[in-house]
């Protein structure tokens, strides 16, 4: 596997990871992140923030020294900065990583919602909560072009709301203010579908699904992380599929290029190959 | 920083500026002369447990970071940086954990999840020596600790008899005892052991070199090694004695998990407030345990807010914080639940236990009748490991490994089935017995 | 319009042109193939024939071809009032359009109500339904339909799309992907199978089924190619063995077909095996002796 040959990254037709034909003037774009157990998406997040940032995710692929050496030498394009919203993990876990990859604190902005999140909102109104959230987030759009959410869905518990409202009240006021939004949701309570289709889906599972579909039908591409089905292996942590979404983008002169990687993530570095 | 000086001629030929971060710990007064805390047994312990590693890590630690977590982590016995990430982690008071969370510990700031399938409360004895180890490491100070201390723990527990319940350290075997009784003569200040501990790095690089030929020689050796320098890191406990005194309100504070989210948050923030110098080791033993969880927790718009606020107080103290919680998975891991994916998703790390069902105990009862001390009692699934599955590396193994609990320890050892027929297993019994003592030997010392 | 029931792919073009007097276009797609490609086509077949009001859930981009852009709002009454001032207050020549890009968003009890109440002569609904979506159902609401169950019931025309599967076998397979939310590649292709089931006015619905290709906007009619398939390769199987006619005709086929095999019936029970026991006039049974119990 070792001698396999690495890939770059490739979303849309003109072989970028971002294509600047997302960020046309008043247009908005989704795209769906999904991961399960076992693959965490904090690689992908990172790449897409570096390519946010400067154009292309220059770490991936990258032995980390390789990597950090290279990452000094390049210059910051003029682009927007990025915006990383998390509800599960804190500011220090992304900016200690992309310190790691050397991508200018200036470039990037964390919001976290796991720290004191329930501290400061439980018990509040539902609507309010995220009308805050909504104003806070939609400030960023200043002077941030893409905004990465990570697991809004527990907002679906956290306030005890229903997933259509969660779309209806943030997710699509978040894609008017932003150029592109990217949702990563974790996917894993699927693996816990009666097969049955008989059998009566538990409320959870309702809101889980329908909140998913949803994000499925607003983005343009899905990038699905997922362990490979034998299990662990010492040379491959998972498979990146990616695949078009239920949006058209035949407004754009791209297309989404379907791929299927393998992955490996090591130390802090994620190598890619061809299936 | 008079006592850098002295350290070094300590030391003489590494000169291992560990002992400065080591030394210069919070906890020791500032006004107290250089002499006495300069050398304490821990410290030239320290020194030679340095050199014998031949680490050549000493300069990032030099740096003055340490200064903006808290210092505490840099001298507290129970801390040691994770030989994968080199971030500080505190042993969970089972050594076998320890290694199988891949950081020969948990780190400062983790979550870990112990899930436990069938009605076994095997998890309970990985939760006992956890809180063990945290006040084992708190009265590592002697008589110090109840005031000052280094440790607290928190327990969400309706169980008011928690403290009393927690295991003792395991005393070992009488040669055992005889050895510890050497180590502490040995560690008493005098000239000549000085002496000797700065003669000791040329011996321990010659067996070093050796040992290089040998892998369970080397094995034992640099465990042997890491347990000079983290002399207080991990005990082991007999889970059949009781940890005597049993710990006070003052080394361990009790929450009732059955109130108000906002009062359970609330108190676990006033502990972190006032015990602002200390590790904080909060245990969640048997979540959602319909005893002591009212139905309204199995709902998703509750737990998961608690969970939620935990782990965002975990979080924000995550210099000094670790936790670690239980539950039994079955009465919740019904079809189409998403409860059991909810509350792993909270933590940073998840392992699942399944005690092996009656047929299997019986074959490994009959397989193993002449070493019944191999008789393993369930499966350990991992799921989730701290840190290295955040960052997106693949730690899902089923069924690769098997714990077994004894009296003074919990075993987590690679799984194979072992073979049934009589013959082979007379034959092939050396072979395996060898191959396991082999990959056992870092875990399985005494002392 | 007997001409259109005799060519299929005529009707399918007069529904998507508006042309068929059907004023309420259902859409059900799914996550294989979501329905974006339909709306797209209809828009291209209407052109400026016809003012479009499209509302939408799902995105905030205003496609070229929509007059007016509504955004979808959790309260469908607001909503109905917002769509209705861009409709003719009387019946006027011009066509309205009002595409929905979700209709899974309407609560299902006051679902029926939105349809009727924008339906108007002048008026073509075109409404997209997710059919994945599951749906949260209250006791009280046990034994009302659907919404999928409603939409299907009250549309005129309903255009299914589906993916292209090779086999029953890798449609099994995908399904089960599906469900576990794993996308594997090859999905919303642009060519797809659309089933078009159109309702007279009688309400006696005729179904085809057509391959689509919005690439090059055409559809050819699909036939029920799998059974087709079969017949052939039963044939090509006993061609040349020997030359005896081995073949069956396709009268002793439906025959073959209709015998009850023994063993379906045991297939039927769920769980293991059962035994079947049927009463019959002579069966001495006594209900009160336990040693007599058949089960």
């Amino acid at each position: 596997m070792s001698m396999a040959q690495k890939q770059d990254l490739v979303i849309f037709s003109d072989h970028s990871v971002l294509s600047r034909e997302l960020f046309s003037k008043d247009l908005h774009h989704v795209l769906f992140v999904t991961h399960k157990l076992g693959t965490s998406p904090s690689w992908l997040i990172n790449a897409l923030v570096e390519t946010q940032v400067l154009g292309f995710p220059a770490t991936l692929n990258e032995s980390h020294a390789a990597a950090v050496n290279r990452a000094s030498n390049r210059k910051i394009t003029d682009s927007k900065c990025a915006t990383v919203a998390s509800f599960i993990h804190n500011r220090g876990f992304f900016t200690s990583a992309l310190k790691k990859l050397k991508v200018d604190a200036e470039c990037y902005n964390i919001i976290d919602y796991m720290t004191d999140f329930v501290l400061k909102n439980y018990g509040k109104p539902a609507s309010k909560v995220l009308s805050s959230l909504l104003e806070e987030l939609s400030n960023e759009s200043a002077t941030s072009e893409l905004l990465i959410l990570e697991q809004p869905e527990l907002l679906v518990h956290l306030l005890n709301i229903t997933s259509d409202q969660l779309h209806l009240e943030l997710i699509n006021p978040l894609i008017k203010k932003f150029p592109l939004l990217v949702v990563v949701s974790y996917t894993e309570a699927y693996e816990n579908v009666p097969s049955d289709s008989n059998e009566k889906l538990s409320s959870d599972m309702i809101e889980q699904i329908r909140f998913c579909n949803s994000c499925f039908f607003k983005s343009a591409a899905v990038l699905g992380l997922k362990p490979l089905a034998t299990g662990h292996a010492s040379d491959v942590s998972g498979t990146l599929t990616i695949t078009r979404g239920g949006a058209s983008l035949s407004h754009l002169a791209v297309h989404v290029v379907e791929n299927e990687y393998l992955f490996l993530t090591q130390k802090d570095t994620t190598k890619l190959f061809y299936r | 920083m008079s006592f850098r000086k002295r350290s070094e001629v300590l030391g003489a030929p590494g000169g291992s500026p560990r002992v400065l971060s080591r030394g210069a710990g919070p906890n020791r007064t500032p006004q107290q002369p250089p002499l006495a805390r300069g050398i304490t047994p821990r410290d030239v312990r320290s020194v030679t447990g340095g050199i014998s590693r031949l680490s050549v890590r000493n300069t990032p630690e030099l740096s003055p970071v340490v200064t903006k977590g808290l210092e505490l982590d840099a001298s507290h016995p129970g801390i040691r940086p994770s030989p994968a990430t080199s971030q500080p982690a505190t042993s969970t008071g089972c050594r076998d954990l320890d290694k199988t969370l891949g950081h020969m510990g948990l780190p400062i700031g983790q979550t870990l999840l112990i899930q436990e399938q069938g009605t076994t409360d095997f998890s309970s004895v990985l939760v006992k020596c956890f809180a063990a180890q945290g006040i084992v490491h708190n009265r590592v100070e002697g008589s110090n600790a109840f005031v000052h201390g280094n440790t607290h723990l928190v327990v969400l527990t309706l169980n008011q008899f928690f403290a009393k319940e927690l295991p003792g350290v395991y005393q070992g075997s009488r040669k055992d005892v005889k050895r510890s009784k050497v180590s502490l003569t040995e560690s008493k200040i005098t000239v000549q052991n000085t002496l000797e501990s700065g003669a000791a790095p040329k011996d321990l690089k010659i067996a070093w070199r050796y040992g290089l030929n040998d892998d369970s020689a080397k094995n034992s050796k640099r465990s042997e090694a890491d347990l000079d320098t983290y002399p207080n890191y991990s005990h082991a406990f007999d889970i059949t004695s009781r940890l005597v005194p049993a710990p006070t309100s003052a080394e361990l504070t009790l929450i009732s998990p059955n109130q108000p989210l906002d009062a359970v948050l609330s108190q676990l923030q006033t502990v972190f407030q006032r015990h602002d110098k200390k590790l904080i080791r909060v245990v969640v033993p048997n979540l959602l345990h319909p005893v002591m969880y009212s139905p309204e927790y199995s709902q998703l718009p509750v737990i998961v807010p608690l969970l939620h606020g935990i782990r965002s107080i975990i979080k924000k103290n995550s210099e000094r914080a670790v936790l670690i919680s239980t539950m039994s998975s079955d009465l919740y891991s019904k079809s189409g639940s998403q409860l059991v994916t909810s509350i792993e998703n909270m933590f940073d790390a998840a392992i699942d236990l399944e005690p092996f069902p009656q047929e299997m105990s019986q074959f490994l009862e009959r397989v193993y009748k002449s070493q019944p001390q191999k008789i393993q009692h369930g499966l350990v699934h991992l799921m989730k490991l701290p840190l290295l599955s955040d960052r997106g590396e693949m730690h899902v193994r089923r069924s690769e490994y098997a714990f077994r609990n004894g009296k003074k320890k919990f075993e987590i050892e690679a799984w194979g089935i072992p073979i049934d027929d009589s013959e082979v297993q007379e034959s092939k019994g050396g072979i395996e017995n060898s191959d396991s003592s082999k990959s056992q030997t870092t875990v399985s010392l005494d002392f | 319009m007997a001409s259109s029931s005799h060519n299929p792919a005529v009707l399918l073009k007069r529904v998507l042109s508006l042309r068929e007097s059907s004023p309420f276009i259902l859409c059900v797609d799914c996550i294989e193939r979501s329905a974006s490609s339909i709306v797209e086509e209809v828009s291209r077949e209407v052109g400026d024939s016809a003012t479009i009001i499209y509302v939408s859930y799902e995105t905030n981009n205003k496609p070229r071809y929509a007059t007016h852009f509504v955004e979808g709002t959790g309260s469908e009454a607001r909503l109905l009032d917002t769509i209705k001032s861009y409709l003719p207050s009387k019946p006027s020549p011009r066509k309205h359009l009002v595409i929905i890009d979700t209709l899974n968003l309407i609560p299902n009890n006051k679902l029926s109500q939105f349809i009727s109440s924008m339906v108007s002569p002048s008026v073509v609904l075109l409404g997209i339904y997710h059919k994945q979506q599951p749906e949260v159902r209250p006791s009280s609401m046990e034994n009302y339909p659907s919404s999928l169950q409603l939409l299907q019931f009250m549309a005129t025309s309903i255009l299914d799309c589906q993916p292209i599967t090779e086999d029953a076998a890798a449609e099994e397979m995908l399904d089960s992907k599906i469900q576990k939310l794993v996308i594997p590649r090859g999905l919303n292709s642009p060519v797809f199978k659309l089933v078009l089931t159109n309702r007279r006015k009688s309400g006696r619905a005729l179904t085809y089924s057509f391959q689509f290709d919005s690439r090059n906007h055409t559809y050819n009619v699909l036939q029920e190619q799998a059974e087709n398939e079969n017949t052939e390769d039963d044939k090509e199987v006993f061609e040349g063995l020997t030359t005896f006619n081995l073949n069956i005709s396709n009268r002793q086929k439906a025959a073959r077909e209709n015998v009850a095999l023994p063993f379906l019936e045991a297939q039927s029970f769920n769980a293991g095996g059962a035994i079947v026991y049927e009463y019959e006039k002579d069966d001495d049974y006594d209900e009160e002796d336990p040693y007599e119990d058949p089960f």
